[in-house]
């Protein structure tokens, strides 16, 4: 067992969390809940609020029984070592992809927003090189790294939200009716999966201090999540249209591109693209974790750490060869990464919750 | 030793970076980049499938760089191809400068382009990484955008500029507006609706040859109406006016009348408010366009004294009926036009969103028959240095 000095806080997990699903939230939601949920696509989040607060319920009951214990030897006790194992190991296949996959859009994004012509692979290669390097460090140095990004990216969102808030129309926001409870079903949908991130982080729950607080911890960070997401929606759409932002790839940044500040404070998107490239950090580097100290329960390593380069280079690769364009990445991650995100994010964990809670485990 | 090493590594492939064959391609160093901040798109008379694009960037002289006025003049350059693309890289052929746009601060179409679908010739607009979706679009009335921008230079201003500043000022007559690129994009996006654009003219066209400074003029003189993405026709003056009641934009401007005893009076609008106010009565759908506004007196070229509550209010009521004659005017052309200028479907589809569903396929043919009601509230606040004018105590 670890001594409580190589852990980290929940706190600093959650925080963690947080920044990491900064990303996917400005990429992907304010596009897809415009496409699903049109104007009222901004109350999305309200639906994707309450799934939250379940998960975190649900972490906070299963760790009450197993406090020093990782998911996976949870999984194991629950149903057993093999089908145990065999479970993790999908999860160890998908967190892989799905970390490639965030290489890819990091990556992707760049190139789409600053530098089309540049070759995709610099930037892949730089991310990896910083992701190896500091992950030697262990989880500690990245949560208490993640404090300080956490407070910078804040700050930043703050400002976009205040100087994009005079461009902000009422009316793009509205009509909300009766006819709006589908389609923002449908839309909270992606919120949902890309907060499911809170089940992948816990799988280092083994390295994680006073656990006892992840259902305080988690009902703050579901009410942060909430607020931030309804105003980048409500700012993204709002100042672009629903019609617009749903045709568009990074409609944040769009949006973002349109400030102007009493004609002095203009162009100040570059700002965006570095908090997006410090979330995408804590992310990788997260998931490089998660997929580490799950592969080390499976094979029952002692140590991972001489696994750090060689996972970098096969997400390096993963991630050129995952999708050939962004097309294909686009696709990808509506028609494959959404639905399994939710049945390895939302639908195993909780068959898994209700099993252990039958076999009076939990 | 270790850290060393990685230090060195990270020299050298900073060194090894800059060493390479434009590693990062799309680099160019700042004195090689044509910052181009006024647009103009043509097409071309013999070939439907190809534009004629015309970009202006300041030219900056040596006076100038040295800290003083140098002369004002723009670099144009044309191109063509048979797509905007095209033509940009087309002028890579000639030009020591990579063409960046994203400075742009206008885009200009000409009469001929703005007649063909604008939707297809702005797409590389709002695809485009450079381009900031708030760069403003402009028609040119009766001639080319590349006619236009070439025979402004020279100027005392340059073009981008003048520009900005006939914008900045029309707030004054309010006969006109602005109109960004977002807006263009969610306007057409919308199957109803129509689209206004703000034209300009210069000396050669303009509607107003008696209103002229020294030196080359544009004039932004009202809107160019758009009908499924092609242009529809213009409006100016009243019309102009009229829609930018209907619409909320009137800022200021000037309101002519007389007073009760026939003496020229004039008022300078200050402010004013517009709602656009759908009513549902059993199946019957009407609209109600309401105005509040509020004026000052600034002129009047008689010794009358119109300070009391009795001519005061027969010039408010003077003023709501030029307003309201103002506003019937714009919706006797939408309605003649089945053209939703003012995008009344939106305030219903806002108000009564599930009647706008069932009536939102055939909105094109109800348009003209909808029946609308127009409400002018007006009130005079004040006037400014003196009340009674100099000649009262003649009468």
């Amino acid at each position: 067992m670890l001594s409580d000095k190589k852990k980290i806080s929940t706190r600093q997990m959650i925080i963690i969390f947080i920044v990491m699903v900064y990303s996917p939230a400005i990429r992907v939601i304010p596009a897809y809940t415009s496409e699903q949920a049109k104007q009222a696509a901004w109350i999305t989040p309200l639906i994707a609020f309450f799934g939250l607060l379940i998960i975190f319920y649900g972490l906070q009951k299963t760790f009450q029984k197993y406090k020093d214990a990782s998911l996976m030897e949870i999984i194991y006790d629950i149903i057993g070592s093999f089908i145990g194992k065999i479970i993790v190991s999908a999860y160890i296949v998908w967190i892989t992809l799905l970390a490639a996959l965030y290489v890819r859009y990091y990556s992707q994004r760049i190139v789409t927003s600053i530098f089309p012509n540049v070759d995709i692979r610099l930037f892949i290669i730089v991310m990896l090189v910083f992701v190896a390097y500091t992950s030697r460090y262990g989880v500690v140095v990245l949560a208490r790294m993640n404090e300080i990004i956490f407070t910078i990216i804040a700050a930043l969102f703050g400002v976009f939200v205040l100087f994009l808030s005079p461009k902000l129309e009422i009316q793009n926001l509205t009509p909300i009716s009766y006819l709006d409870i589908m389609p923002v079903l449908k839309g909270s949908l992606v919120i949902i999966a890309v907060w499911v991130y809170a089940i992948f982080l816990f799988m280092l729950s083994d390295q994680i201090n006073d656990k006892e607080n992840i259902k305080k911890f988690g009902i703050q960070s579901s009410f942060f999540l909430l607020v931030t997401n309804i105003l980048i929606i409500a700012v993204t759409v709002g100042t672009l249209g629903h019609t617009v932002s749903a045709r568009m790839p990074l409609p944040f940044l769009s949006a973002v591109k349109q400030i102007s500040f009493l004609d002095t404070l203009e162009k100040i998107e570059s700002i965006l693209v570095v908090t997006w490239i410090a979330s995408d950090f804590t992310l990788i580097s997260i998931l490089l974790y998660v997929i580490l100290n799950m592969v080390k329960s499976v094979f029952n390593f002692q140590d991972t750490k001489p696994f750090i380069n060689v996972l970098c280079l096969f997400l390096f690769i993963l991630s050129l060869y995952l999708t050939e364009s962004s097309f294909e990445l686009a696709e990808f991650s509506t028609k494959i990464a959404l639905p399994v995100n939710l049945i390895l994010g939302l639908a195993i964990p909780v068959l898994l919750f209700i099993t252990g809670k039958v076999r009076k485990k939990i | 030793m270790k850290r060393l090493m990685i230090l060195c590594s990270i020299i050298l492939l900073v060194g090894l970076f800059n060493g390479c064959k434009n590693p990062i391609d799309g680099r160019s160093e700042i004195d090689k980049i044509m910052f181009v901040t006024v647009f103009g798109i043509d097409s071309i008379a013999s070939d439907n499938d190809s534009v004629k694009i015309t970009l202006t960037s300041p030219m900056v002289t040596q006076a100038q760089e040295e800290g003083s006025q140098g002369n004002t003049d723009f670099h144009v350059i044309t191109s063509q191809g048979k797509s905007v693309f095209e033509a940009i890289r087309n002028t890579l052929f000639f030009t020591d400068k990579r063409v960046f746009l994203g400075h742009v601060g206008y885009i200009i179409i000409g009469e001929d382009a703005a007649k063909k679908d604008i939707a297809n010739l702005l797409d590389f607009f709002t695809r485009d990484h450079e381009i900031r979706l708030n760069s403003e679009v402009l028609v040119v009335k009766g001639q080319t955008a590349e006619e236009l921008i070439k025979s402004m230079r020279g100027d005392k201003e340059l073009l981008f500029e003048q520009l900005e500043n006939i914008q900045a000022n029309i707030a004054g007559v309010s006969k006109s507006g602005r109109v960004e690129l977002i807006e263009l994009m969610k306007s057409i996006d919308n199957v109803w609706s129509v689209h206004y654009i703000p034209y300009i003219t210069c000396d050669m066209n303009t509607s107003y040859p008696e209103l002229r400074s020294e030196g080359k003029n544009i004039y932004l003189e009202g809107y160019g109406i758009f009908k499924d993405a092609r242009l529809y026709g213009y409006i100016m003056n009243d019309l102009a006016r009229g829609l930018n009641w209907t619409i909320n934009e009137v800022e200021s401007g000037y309101i002519h009348t007389k007073t009760e005893e026939g003496s020229n009076i004039t008022m300078e609008i200050i402010n004013s408010h517009a709602e656009i106010l759908p009513y549902l009565d059993n199946e019957d759908l009407s609209v109600t366009i309401k105005v509040r506004m509020t004026t000052n007196i600034v002129e009047i070229d008689s010794g009358e004294d119109v300070f009391n509550e009795k001519k005061l209010t027969f010039l408010e009521n003077q003023q709501s009926q030029i307003v309201r004659s103002e506003i019937n005017s714009i919706i006797d052309y939408a309605q003649t036009a089945k053209a939703d200028i003012f995008d009344v479907g939106n305030a219903i589809h806002h108000k009564y969103p599930i009647k706008w569903k069932s009536i939102e396929g055939e909105w094109e043919q109800l348009f003209p028959s909808i029946p609308f009601n127009i409400i002018v509230e007006s009130s005079i606040s004040r006037t400014y240095n003196i009340t009674k004018p100099s000649k009262y105590r003649r009468r």
